[in-house]
């Protein structure tokens, strides 16, 4: 398997090819801080990036989703249509309960769906609520601070934390993981089960960080109430669909042991692999046989590919070595080792190869583009409920957030240069990272199939 | 460390009055204070010079002339604010070369009429027990996003 050859295997194929590039590298790379003229941006961002929605593993049934819609539009009921500055006169505080309300209302404003789009509706809810309780109990605060009785709902507020905590507890140590063993039903089952331990673990991690001062302000009594509302709904979203895949699945085989194993091999895989340690100070120089300017592109490009495969590899330890295993959290950094480091590679061969120093309009744009071409290409490869279907999402929303950055850059229509480096990293690294995700993923499996 | 709070105050008075804009509004010229200026008001000569821009200068004209400069200095601190927050003083440490002050700043009570994203400018009195004969050539003042229990502006 080539993702397990060490990093002298890697170095020494590499060597012959970048021999003639080592003289200009140097002169090359001071060019690299080049600006981009901010009129460029909406050339360099206009080819659309993919929807790519992650998995639905199982269909809610229709009346849980109801029951969240429900809830959400009673608790966003409890406000006046419209917020009065007689009613909230601290503009802040009015800000935060419009603010919310509108984000409750982004949630549940689609008519009620069915199909996949019911799954990522039904799981939007917990957030919607969060909103909607956010805002409501704002509102009510600042009544209640007018007749002096903040205090009582900080009351209510501890007893509701009291009596969520068991319950989103109990939700969390329920999620066992049962399915069959292998083929597109395994995946599937992996995805959902890993997606509601993550969240469950969110939702108890917020309830133990969860306090509420005696000086609480209106906004903070606000936070603590969406927490527990979000922990709620997180509880209710997640039972309803463990149980309803419960009933679904073809088979209950006891996953444990399968994914533990794979954990296991993944981490035997990557330890194998010699990467340097980072306490040494030129342990990125080290990466590569060629001599790299610390200030230069080809620097900041090779740290920022290689940072998340040693991010990746020291979650996967973490993960293997707790008792009793996380399941969630190691399937998790596996895929994520199979997939860095593969796109590791990749640019470490075209920073020997070909990459370019210098950072420009047509250069940023290239990359881009090219990330989006190998987002539908693994769009069209990973397409059933998975793991791997989740990541290509979380990757290519990656796109948005770094075209994101460059889009506030225009939004007051300021003329100027920007330097764009950190985008034009960003770009070639997802680019990367999409193209080699097929094949992550083919690997992650086989760990599944070999377990 | 100029932003941890110091074990002990300088025991202080103060007084805190907010102006619209960003304007300042108690200088003796204000051609020549902005937002980050420290002002020493040493005697009662210097407390006489200065000019009050506000609707109701009263309680700023007490404060000023009921402190006793044989035994206290006056510092008034001005700089902007959210409209809806407010800042408290929290401490000040006072020597002979120096002066350094820190504050806190929290949202307003929900009930205190305020706008979102409108600045306004709070100058802050700051009676200090320790007799400066000249201003300190070092002075610094830092500021931290939330407050210790007991809230509100400093109201004295």
């Amino acid at each position: 398997m080539t993702h397990t050859h060490s990093r002298r295997t890697v170095l020494a194929t590499g060597a012959a090819l970048t021999g003639m590039l080592a003289g200009c590298t140097q002169d090359q790379d001071k060019r690299a801080d080049s600006t981009v003229e901010l009129s460029a941006i909406p050339n360099i961002l206009a080819e659309p990036v993919p929807e790519v929605q992650p998995s639905a593993p199982i269909i809610p049934a229709e009346e849980p989703y109801r029951d969240a819609r429900t809830r959400t539009t009673t608790l966003l009921n409890e406000l006046p249509v419209s917020i009065a500055q007689s009613d909230v006169p601290n503009g802040v505080v009015r800000e935060h309960i419009d603010d919310h309300r509108s984000r409750a209302r982004e949630h549940i404003d689609t008519a009620s769906v069915g199909g996949e789009r019911r799954y990522h509706a039904f799981v939007d809810t917990v957030d919607a609520r969060a909103d909607a309780r956010q805002a409501a109990t704002m509102y009510e605060a600042v009544e209640r601070y007018r007749q002096n009785a903040l205090a009582e709902l900080s009351e209510s507020l501890r007893s509701e934390h009291t009596a969520v905590e068991p319950t989103v507890r109990d939700a969390r140590q329920s999620v066992s993981y049962m399915g069959p063993t292998d083929g597109p039903e395994l995946y599937r089952a992996l995805a959902l089960y890993t997606t509601a331990e993550h969240a469950l673990d969110n939702a108890e991690r917020r309830l133990a960080n969860w306090e509420l001062r005696p000086d609480s302000t209106v906004v903070d009594l606000g936070e603590a109430a969406a927490t527990l509302e979000s922990a709620q709904a997180a509880t209710d979203v997640w039972s309803h669909l463990l149980r309803r895949y419960a009933d679904d699945r073809p088979a209950a085989t006891a996953l444990q042991p399968l994914c533990e194993t794979a954990i296991s091999a993944t981490r035997q895989r990557i330890d194998a692999i010699d990467l340097p340690t980072r306490e040494d100070d030129d342990w990125v120089q080290q990466l590569i046989d060629q001599d790299i300017d610390e200030n230069s592109i080809r620097w900041e490009v090779l740290y920022e590919s290689v940072d998340p495969v040693y991010r990746a590899r020291d979650d996967l330890a973490e993960a293997a070595t707790t008792t009793p295993m996380p399941l969630a959290d190691g399937l998790t950094a596996a895929l994520r080792v199979e997939q860095e480091y593969r796109a590791f590679k990749r640019v470490r061969q075209r920073v020997a190869e070909e990459l370019s120093p210098e950072i420009n309009e047509t250069t940023v744009q290239a990359e881009r583009e090219a990330a989006i071409e190998a987002a539908q290409t693994a769009t069209d490869a990973i397409s059933g409920p998975s793991m791997a279907r989740d990541r290509l999402a979380e990757t290519v929303r990656s796109i948005t957030y770094a075209d994101g950055s460059l889009e506030i850059l225009i939004e007051d229509g300021v003329d100027g240069v920007t330097s764009m480096r950190g985008e034009y990293l960003e770009y070639v690294c997802l680019r990367e990272r999409l193209t080699v995700l097929p094949a992550a993923a083919r690997a992650f499996r086989e760990r599944l199939q070999e377990a | 460390m100029r932003g941890r709070l110091p074990s002990a105050s300088t025991p202080f008075e103060s007084l805190s009055r907010r102006g619209p804009g960003s304007d300042m509004i108690v200088y003796t010229d204000p051609g020549t204070v902005d937002h980050h200026d420290i002002q020493f008001v040493l005697n009662e000569a210097d407390a006489e010079a200065l000019t009050v821009d506000l609707a109701k200068p009263t309680p700023v004209r007490a404060f000023l002339t009921e402190t006793d400069f044989t035994s206290a200095s006056i510092v008034i601190e001005q700089r902007t604010i959210e409209d809806c927050y407010e800042r408290r003083l929290l401490a000040v440490d006072a020597t002979e070369d120096r002066f350094r002050s820190w504050y806190c700043q929290q949202l307003r009570p929900p009930t205190a009429r305020c706008a979102a994203d409108t600045k306004v400018v709070v100058a802050t009195l700051i009676r200090v027990q320790h007799v400066y004969e000249e201003p300190p050539s070092s002075r610094a003042s830092s500021e931290r996003r939330g407050c210790p229990a007991e809230g509100g502006e400093d109201q004295t």
